[in-house]
């Protein structure tokens, strides 16, 4: 199969910000002139598609929603084909596209991405889950080119130890990176647009002092 | 058996595996609608809506466009590939069942042409990028079977397992039946596979014929559900 436009995805569990983090990082691309289109994976309805819709950050044309009869990972993973087709189609209409995010719809820790669908994918978590996540070793946390650690704001108000997060995540990714982002202020941000301009775009970083 | 015939079955197992990524997951062929409108309840209400729709649907229109695209597959005819898909097309007078049949053949074309190689499939490939072929999956199915050495029995039996599994898996997943009961309602099937393999082979294009008016309308009403689980 002939790639052409790099393909980021986006998992991770119910609730943990995948859709809030492209809420962000698609007007922070667009800035730098990348030219975006998302493809969704909604469960039940379109709302995660219709909630980025709705932010008007993109042309409604380039948000596409993808039904996946329930199985969110078979979706990105054993049987991506109505994935594949949608960033097909989406490459056609647009051939300028320089970027497509995946949004897998919610799922446990276990869920991967196949890399016949995707480039490298991000793998998003939340505090509120829980400090224990990185100890559950779970494939996607594990595996993913990228952790997104998110809602570090609240980790006080749900009891969740941020230190330990920070001391036991990096053990178990195995030298991977990390970031931790709060996306109502923007913080970790800059972390995560510079992993996709480095690893996806091949773009070299101008670090700010 | 000799290696021939080994490698003809393995690839029927090959295709009929609901493992075969073709995005056949996500639909559900009006199922979803008919449960959430209390009309299919019971794992007796899916094996009356699967003979149904294998004797006065499927069996009786996709599978005979199948076997039509097959002969001209099996020759190199293009042309009769395309009368099949053009028929088939004309016929299918939902319009969400004619999308999702093109997205499900043209899931089928890609992931063939990326595990098998034969210069039909790349003629099939170009006529799709040119929007000359509809990509419906049965022909594509049709079309693609003697390429992987499949005869035209062979064929239709992988293409309604296939079918046939896909809906009871849906069926399972809204929550009407149990894994087991599903393994009993496939077998239980037998009959009817065999029926509609008896009847299609004889017929022609333009014999093709359905009459399943409430499943006609549960397909039509899926796109207003308030939740969906599939696609279709």
């Amino acid at each position: 199969m002939n790639k052409s436009v790099a393909r980021l995805g986006i998992g991770g569990p119910v609730g943990s910000g995948k859709t809030a983090l492209l809420e962000c990082l698609v007007p922070m691309l667009s800035q730098e002139k990348i030219e975006v289109a998302v493809v969704t994976n909604d469960l039940l309805t379109t709302e995660d598609a219709d909630r980025l819709k709705s932010k008007g950050f993109l042309a409604s044309e380039r948000i596409v929603g993808v039904q996946t009869g329930s199985c969110p990972h078979t979706a990105i993973r054993e049987d991506p084909t109505m994935n594949l087709l949608a960033v097909k189609d989406l490459e056609i209409l647009y051939p300028q596209l320089d970027l497509i995010f995946i949004e897998s719809g919610g799922d446990n820790l276990a869920s991967t991405f196949s890399y016949d669908l995707v480039d490298a994918y991000i793998f998003v978590i939340d505090v509120g889950a829980g400090d224990d996540i990185p100890r559950k070793n779970g494939p996607g946390f594990v595996q993913a080119d990228l952790v997104v650690v998110n809602k570090v704001d609240i980790a006080p108000y749900v009891g969740a130890d941020l230190d330990l997060i920070r001391q036991q995540a990096p053990q178990h990714r195995q030298g991977k990176p990390i970031a931790y982002t709060n996306c109502k202020t923007g913080e970790g941000l800059d972390q995560v647009k510079n992993f996709i301009l480095k690893t996806l775009l091949f773009e070299s970083i101008t670090l700010s002092s | 058996m000799s290696q021939s015939q080994i490698a003809q079955q393995l690839a029927m197992m090959q295709l009929s595996d609901s493992f075969f990524p073709t995005g056949s997951f996500t639909l559900s062929h009006g199922i979803e609608t008919l449960v959430q409108t209390g009309k299919i309840q019971s794992g007796q209400d899916v094996k009356k809506f699967l003979q149904l729709l294998l004797l006065n649907k499927v069996g009786v229109s996709d599978v005979v466009a199948l076997l039509h695209s097959h002969r001209g597959s099996q020759e190199g005819n293009l042309t009769a590939v395309k009368q099949a898909d053009c028929q088939l097309f004309a016929q299918t007078a939902i319009a969400l069942l004619r999308e999702t049949q093109s997205k499900s053949g043209r899931a089928l074309l890609m992931m063939t042409s990326s595990t098998w190689s034969d210069k039909r499939l790349d003629v099939l490939n170009r006529e799709a990028t040119r929007g000359e072929i509809h990509c419906l999956h049965p022909v594509i199915f049709g079309a693609i079977a003697p390429i992987v050495g499949l005869n035209e029995r062979d064929t239709v039996l992988t293409f309604l397992h296939s079918l046939v599994t896909s809906i009871l898996g849906a069926a399972i997943r809204l929550g009407v039946l149990g894994h087991i009961q599903a393994q009993q309602i496939l077998r239980s099937l037998a009959l009817d596979i065999e029926q509609v393999w008896s009847t299609a082979r004889s017929m022609s294009l333009e014999q093709m014929w359905s009459c399943t008016p409430s499943i006609d309308i549960a397909q039509m009403q899926h796109a207003k559900l308030p939740q969906r689980l599939f696609a279709s």
